[in-house]
């Protein structure tokens, strides 16, 4: 499917944009591993390192989906 | 003639000497702590008497936890039930024609929408597991974790402390026993929120012993 007369397809478009929303994503979830480990210096609660697991896991998924996108779109 | 009726003096006076027994139970030893009521070893937990794994940044050496607070696991059901809709979301919408999209496109938007809803799960766990209160023998300490970008440490001695209150209102408030505790201080920060906290009325009486025990120190000039 192209958009007329300038001939880009509206699925190259889209996944541009999934592209995009993917990397801002990634800044999200790197924010997400750094305030955990600020949080973790700040007050041990005695579940530190599963968390910090969780958010590295939570990095590594939103990558993944990434390399996904560019791979199969 | 014989008394038909005889009052038990000795078990009301037993009664009266339980009513004014201290909350604050100091552990003798390590063997002793582990039968204090409301010590527990659980990281979920709401509340937690003298814990033995929660540390802080600013904690000094000779100071001893008392109490550890967060809100009320209950408070989380409001998130549960739209991460549990969010989650659901792909099967039911899978059932309306999404033809349209190509199907490498329909794969792309479910692990997407997937995504988004682990982060959306994350993120409230964290709000729920760092926003904690701390009682210690010296002050209390406030640890506000709002989002990922915004967090507020703050504590008040023990001596500062001028009112503690504390609100119960509504039906899971009265049904689960949390409510609000209101400090009101006169250092820096005036008023201390413990919000939606487990047995509130448990953590003003400690509040309460521990500042008799405070202005007992100084009486006696063993301020630290």
């Amino acid at each position: 499917m192209t958009i007329p007369f300038i001939g880009i397809s509206i699925w190259g478009i889209i996944k541009i944009f999934a592209i995009i929303g993917l990397l801002f994503y990634i800044v999200f979830a790197l924010v997400v591993v750094r305030q955990v480990q600020l949080m973790i210096k700040t007050v041990e609660l005695g579940f530190d390192t599963p968390l910090r697991f969780l958010s590295i896991a939570h990095l590594l998924f939103a990558i993944s989906v990434l390399i996904f996108a560019l791979i199969i779109l | 003639m014989s008394d038909i009726f005889v009052a038990k003096n000795l078990t009301k006076k037993d009664n009266l000497s339980a009513e004014k027994e201290p909350v604050l139970k100091k552990p003798a030893n390590l063997s002793s702590l582990e039968r204090l009521p409301g010590h527990t070893h659980n990281p979920f937990t709401s509340y937690c008497y003298y814990p033995e794994k929660v540390n802080f940044e600013t904690k000094e050496e000779a100071e001893k936890i008392v109490l550890f607070l967060r809100q009320h696991p209950i408070v989380n059901l409001k998130w549960i039930f739209i991460a549990t809709v969010l989650a659901l979301a792909p099967s039911f919408l899978l059932g309306f024609n999404l033809s349209f999209l190509p199907g490498n496109f329909r794969f792309m938007a479910i692990l997407g929408w997937y995504l988004v809803t682990c982060g959306y799960i994350f993120e409230n766990f964290l709000t729920w597991f760092f926003n904690v209160y701390i009682v210690t023998d010296e002050r209390v300490v406030d640890v506000d974790f709002a989002n990922l970008i915004y967090k507020e440490v703050s504590d008040a001695n023990i001596d500062k402390i001028q009112d503690v209150t504390y609100k119960m209102g509504g039906v899971a408030r009265t049904f689960f026993n949390y409510g609000d505790v209101t400090i009101q201080t006169a250092s820096e920060v005036p008023n201390f929120d413990f919000l939606a906290v487990p047995n509130p009325d448990k953590v003003v009486k400690v509040l309460q012993e521990l500042r008799r025990e405070e202005e007992q120190e100084k009486l006696e000039g063993r301020v630290r």
